[in-house]
């Protein structure tokens, strides 16, 4: 099982969403990390086949996925950022009619959207319309109707959002469950939500990855570029303003800050163990400096 | 697929405006099928008659001269049948076949004025039977107006097909499912006829049974050319009320068809289904609009036009060496829109980029 992304460019006029970019995924959780704008939704979207390449190629198991067509939409699950449905329909409707356009047999279309409605905790509201849910609930259905055609490959783009933190640890353990046998690529700009379940990461911007690895591998990038400094509260500021300032928390009067910085930001700043939100945000310092 | 066909057509019944639309539709057809007159009559001794008295005496009448139209009869007609002018209003209460024959035959501005039947119709082949036309030329007449307010339901119905999908951003779904190039959208096209043809039979029910209710089959046989308005006079064969109606309703279902498919085509190229709507509608009014300019043969061939009574005026065409009516042309045209809606609809949504 390879899905390979051979030179993948897409352009709209003068801008390159996606820039060249290749990458290799076998079995496994893949995470997609990236500001807002950085291609994340335009590659997924032409891995699944919606959006044609202006270059390139997604090439599955050495098939061209575009003259593949059913066959590969056959094994690909997929929740889009903008997750659609109908109102008038309930969860249950939703997921049958989901089923019908994935091929599966009614008696057994019944049988998936009952298990999954249960995996993902809406079986108690099935019978409910699906515009009376909340942004979670929507989520989790979107998340079920991907998972209904047991797919080979999944891709979710920005799974979590609208998720609370228990929801989304839930998700977590799900996509770990599941995800055997299969090329789960989950897109994100929360850290944690694949810190913990992904085997390899890419970290993308303007349309290139930027770093990819296991996370252990790729938060090395920025070791002893991570400080924890105390400060007086009144000088918090002057740090945020001037360095990339991961977190600040308050401790028995005085601030600690944590800095992503080249170089230490003060004599008293002490080195620590890097991890992957510190890449993050030194890869993506200059979006959004500070808090 | 039939699943997938059950689904998309809910998709497009569900929607409040469709049903709402379609519900008041078919109460204003009610509402004008039992919207009868009260039929009224002046005799020819000068008795105003109303109600069933009315009825039974134009039946009474009308039956001495059954059987086909000759001069003889014409001129019994316009000597023995002529209202008695008790008042201003006197001449329009005349029995509805001595309007018919008068607005003909009567004075110079009638289309066959001094012409024998045998110079206006024999001699090209058309024989009219004497009956009671008034109703079912007057559902002729009126028919198409009520249609259009049922077209503009179907095109409201129909534009949202595909456009809806790709303003509630299901089109990423719809296209990443395995079935979603290609089942999906002939199951919605499918869905869509069927939707257009159910609201249509619906409609012609509603229409025609009161009518039925009412009067049953009574002037079938009459042939349409006894047109108190004088307008099917010019019908070129011979064609009775019923077949008239039956034509009509015909060329209504090949109108419903017709706009089905253009309103599919629409719905597929339109990223929003306001603007689907919008192109649907005009598309379907605007061949009315340029109706007095617009040659019949031409308007004939529109959603609309399909359905009017103007189409029965048509000469009949040779094809192959037989003589058939206009309505082949019709159907010819609605296959190639049934074939281009069907090949444009799938292919504009397989290739549909997700934005």
């Amino acid at each position: 099982m390879e899905l390979r992304l051979d030179r993948l460019t897409k352009e709209y006029g003068s801008k390159i969403a996606v820039d060249e970019l290749s990458a290799v995924m076998n079995q496994g959780v893949y995470g997609l990390l990236g500001a807002n704008g950085a291609g994340k939704t335009t590659l997924m979207r032409m891995i699944c086949d919606i959006l044609r390449p202006t270059t390139g190629e997604v090439i599955y198991d050495n098939c061209n996925i575009s003259e593949m067509r059913e066959e590969y939409r056959n094994i690909l699950g997929y929740l889009p950022q903008d997750f659609g449905y109908y109102p008038n329909f309930t969860a249950e409707k939703f997921l049958l009619y989901m089923s019908s356009l994935k091929g599966l047999e009614r008696q057994f279309a019944r049988q998936r959207s009952e298990e999954l409605l249960e995996l993902v905790g809406l079986s108690q509201v099935k019978g409910k319309k699906i515009g009376t849910f909340s942004g979670g609930m929507k989520q989790r259905l979107g998340i079920a109707q991907a998972l209904l055609n047991n797919p080979k490959i999944l891709i979710l783009d920005e799974p979590t959002a609208g998720l609370d933190p228990k929801e989304r640890v839930r998700f977590r353990n799900l996509i770990s469950a599941i995800s055997q046998n299969k090329i789960v690529l989950l897109s994100t700009h929360i850290v944690s939500d694949v810190e913990y379940i992904a085997g390899h990461i890419f970290v993308m911007r303007d349309g290139k990855i930027m770093s990819q690895g296991r996370p252990e591998e790729i938060v090395k990038e920025v070791e002893g570029c991570v400080w924890e400094l105390r400060v007086p509260a009144k000088e918090a500021d002057h740090y945020i303003a001037s360095y990339n300032v991961g977190n600040l928390r308050n401790e028995d009067g005085m601030c600690v800050l944590r800095i992503i910085s080249g170089e230490a930001p003060d004599k008293s700043a002490l080195q620590v163990k890097p991890n992957l939100e510190d890449l993050y945000l030194h890869c993506f310092a200059d979006q959004g400096r500070g808090m | 697929m039939w699943q997938m066909i059950k689904f998309e057509f809910e998709k497009i019944w569900s929607r409040n405006i469709v049903w709402v639309g379609l519900v008041i539709m078919l109460i204003a057809g009610l509402v004008v099928s039992f919207s009868v007159r009260e039929t009224r009559v002046v005799t020819s001794d000068g008795r105003e008659l109303k109600g069933s008295e009315a009825r039974e005496y134009i039946e009474e009448r009308t039956e001495k001269y059954a059987g086909l139209l000759n001069d003889d009869k014409i001129e019994r007609i316009l000597k023995e049948e002529k209202a008695a002018e008790i008042n201003d209003y006197s001449i329009y209460s005349s029995l509805p076949l001595y309007n018919a024959v008068y607005q003909n035959f009567g004075d110079e501005y009638g289309d066959f004025y001094g012409m024998t039947v045998d110079e206006a119709y024999t001699e090209n082949g058309i024989t009219v039977e004497v009956g009671y036309s008034e109703l079912w030329v007057g559902m002729l007449n009126s028919f198409p107006i009520i249609l259009l307010g049922i077209g503009t339901v179907v095109a409201i119905g129909v534009s949202g097909v595909f456009s809806e999908e790709y303003g509630r951003r299901m089109d990423a779904l719809l296209l990443t499912s395995r079935h979603g190039k290609k089942r999906c959208v002939y199951a919605k096209i499918i869905a869509s006829f069927l939707f257009a043809v159910l609201s249509y039979l619906a409609f012609v029910l509603v229409n025609f049974i009161p009518v039925l209710a009412f009067n049953g089959f009574y002037g079938w046989d009459a042939g349409v050319q006894l047109d108190e308005m004088g307008i099917m006079s010019q019908v070129p064969y011979t064609l009775s009320c019923g077949e008239a109606v039956l034509l009509m309703i015909f060329g209504g279902f090949l109108g419903m068809l017709m706009l089905t498919a253009v309103t599919l085509v629409v719905s597929v190229i339109c990223q929003s289904s306001f603007v689907a709507v919008i192109i649907a509608a005009l598309l379907y009014y605007l061949p009315i609009i340029f109706m007095q300019i617009l040659d019949v043969r031409i308007l004939a061939m529109t959603p609309f036009g399909a359905a009017s009574s103007s189409v029965l005026l048509l000469p009949k065409i040779n094809i192959a060496g037989t003589e058939v009516l206009f309505y082949a042309k019709i159907i010819v045209t609605l296959f190639i829109l049934l074939v281009v809606s069907w090949v444009t609809t799938r292919r504009v949504f397989a290739r549909h980029q997700v934005k």
